[in-house]
């Protein structure tokens, strides 16, 4: 019984080792420690998204602006980062927790349907982007770009302990405080919440703008990654960080879940891409490997709850 | 779903949606009368609605998705696969085969839909979205981008009766049947109970997995068809990616169709002859906007601020009771 509840709680990793196993078997190249450093850095921004929007999904709602956000992020970044690099970080910063703001407040006083307010702030976010950068470019500071993916000894050191703190800081936010707490008791019931003495409206306004500061911080890393700004650029993050959100074991209506199974789906998520390139597989086939994955981890979890929900759908 | 689920069903709100819906739809057509004036030419509306259409026809089988309380995010998805398919083994030549095949290919993905969601219990968001990452893949490594409409199907979609294009007559049509089968047959009095309330349905003896089954089927068989008639329209195979997912464009537009409409997330609430004016708002506004010279970011915006506004309106209307509005995703 131990053994299961272990594996049912880190199933992702084994799942993540097991195609690590597998991919370093089949090509040597994957054995080098500059593969998993790249995959590193390119887990970071998904890595981020995911949180806020693990945050949301656990409160049962969902939020589809995080890929705008990101890239208006970039934006902003790439045109005020090169005059003063304290309001060129600050400034996308406080402009993704405002728009989460905006989708929080909404959504929790207004009663608009989460999907329907961020899909209308994602169109939103993507037309002012667009306004101000409508091609890719920019300037980001070499300084900014080295403090962000400084590397020794081929390790990438600051990636590295950027996704190990997120993961820190996520899980100590969802497991240890009573913050925490609320957001897994309003996606259970936010009635009951409500009854108890929780502040619904706060903590769901709360939420939403974590999850619009996470995707302007994931932003941020991402304009160093690309040395510039790019207003189209977040197009898959929405789908993308739900995906791992949910491979990692969060249930889409709400109330149960984690992160540090986000992280091992964003981990995953990441690893495949670059296997199907180092073997050279059309890299359209990893497309068709993560909607697998996703399904079949999703039917084998659903196969676990059986009499509860025979009726429901 | 608290207090919801056992609300009596008010025709009063459901009217007054209705005309607040239809008098937007009067007074945009107005003022863009107004401000340009060759907006008002019945020649121009009938272009407006002539490109509506093959939204609309996709928008057909999401309205009876999201009455069920689901959401099928692989419509756009379908189209697009149906719409290559059907190119490449058209050629440019008048075959009914080919056109089976693409019909089938719909069902056989609203089956599959169908089949995870009702038995083996996905839920819906999940189920589409992992489909909707395997036909991506599916379709840029199997897909050639080659081939030409057929004759028959381009003159039906682009050819006109009279002054009505025959393609707003195919889709006034495909409605007045859905519509029919929603509001008078036992089938869709059924979508309508497990969007109220499954386990109601259930326990008075409804097959809610039978029924859901279905409804995916025929969400997957109107993404073909609009997906055949996209092909009709445009000619050649459109398959271009833009982020996201094979079509996620579509896919998103149709949704918000359905819920401007007045179809709403948690079900049951609104119907497929709904989504006829949600998909026209929708469309005439576009349309207006770029008459302004509007750039595509300006519309972006514009779009989003328009979607979250109707929403807004209607949720003032609706009034709802209780605490709060959870979705069954």
């Amino acid at each position: 019984m131990r053994i299961r509840k272990i594996i049912g709680e880190w199933y992702i990793y084994i799942l993540m080792i097991l195609i690590w196993i597998i991919a370093s078997l089949i090509t040597p190249y994957f054995r080098q420690t500059s593969v998993f450093m790249t995959i590193i850095v390119f887990s970071v921004p998904l890595a981020i998204v995911a949180l806020g929007q693990n945050l949301v999904i656990l409160s049962g709602r969902i939020d589809l602006s995080v890929g705008s956000i990101l890239a208006l992020s970039t934006v902003v970044a790439s045109i005020t980062m090169k005059d003063n690099l304290f309001i060129g970080i600050s400034l996308p910063l406080l402009l993704g927790a405002l728009i989460g703001f905006i989708n929080g407040i909404v959504v929790s006083k207004f009663r608009i349907d989460s999907f329907i307010m961020t899909f209308g702030m994602m169109a939103i976010c993507q037309g002012v982007g667009l306004l101000i950068r409508d091609y890719p470019g920019g300037i980001i500071p070499s300084t900014y770009i080295h403090f962000i993916l400084k590397e020794s000894r081929n390790i990438a050191i600051m990636p590295l302990s950027i996704l190990i703190i997120v993961l820190l800081v996520g899980e100590f936010l969802l497991k240890r405080t009573n913050f925490g707490r609320s957001v897994y008791a309003i996606g259970n019931d936010d009635l009951i919440a409500y009854r108890s003495g929780i502040n619904v409206t706060f903590i769901r306004t709360a939420v939403f703008t974590i999850s619009g500061f996470t995707a302007a911080v994931a932003g941020l890393f991402l304009s160093a990654v690309m040395a510039s700004g790019d207003a189209t650029v977040g197009a898959l993050y929405p789908l993308d960080s739900i995906t791992a959100v949910v491979m990692g074991g969060t249930i889409l209506s709400g109330g149960r879940g984690d992160y540090k199974g986000t992280i091992g789906a964003v981990l995953i998520l990441t690893s495949l891409v670059r296997i199907f390139n180092l073997i050279g597989i059309n890299i359209w086939y990893t497309y068709i490997a993560k909607g697998l994955l996703l399904l079949m981890i999703v039917a084998i979890r659903m196969f676990g709850v059986k009499q509860e929900r025979e009726a429901v759908l | 779903m608290i207090g919801t689920g056992f609300k009596k069903r008010s025709t009063n709100k459901d009217t007054l949606q209705l005309i607040v819906l239809f008098s937007m739809l009067i007074i945009i057509i107005l003022i863009a009368g107004i401000l340009k004036p060759g907006f008002l030419t019945t020649k121009h509306l009938i272009t407006i609605v002539h490109d509506t259409s093959i939204l609309g026809i996709s928008a057909i089988g999401q309205s009876i998705v999201i009455l069920t309380g689901g959401i099928d995010l692989s419509v756009g998805a379908t189209m697009l696969v149906a719409d290559a398919v059907g190119a490449y083994l058209l050629g440019g030549q008048n075959r009914i085969i080919p056109i089976l095949i693409c019909l089938a290919l719909g069902l056989i993905i609203g089956a599959i839909n169908g089949a995870g969601i009702a038995f083996l219990r996905i839920p819906p968001f999940i189920m589409t979205l992992g489909m909707m990452a395997l036909l991506t893949g599916s379709i840029f490594i199997f897909a050639k981008t080659s081939g030409f409409a057929s004759p028959i199907l381009r003159y039906l979609s682009i050819e006109k009766l009279g002054h009505i294009p025959f393609l707003v007559i195919i889709w006034i049509f495909l409605t007045v049947i859905m519509t029919i089968i929603m509001r008078l047959t036992v089938f869709g009095r059924e979508v309508y109970a497990i969007g109220s309330n499954p386990i109601a349905s259930y326990h008075s003896g409804v097959k809610n997995k039978k029924i859901i089954f279905f409804v995916y089927v025929i969400s997957g068989l109107f993404s073909a068809i609009a997906g055949l008639f996209l092909l009709g329209y445009t000619g050649v195979p459109e398959l271009t990616y833009r982020g996201g997912g094979l079509g996620i464009d579509y896919t998103l537009s149709a949704i918000a169709a359905v819920i401007i409409g007045g179809t709403i997330f948690t079900g049951a609430r609104g119907g497929v002859e709904r989504t006829i004016f949600g998909v026209l708002v929708l469309k005439i506004l576009f349309s207006i906007l770029t008459m302004m010279g509007m750039s595509g970011s300006g519309k972006l915006i514009a779009q989003g601020l328009i979607v979250i506004v109707i929403v807004g309106i209607y949720m003032k209307l609706e009034n709802i009771q209780g605490f709060s509005l959870k979705i069954r995703k």
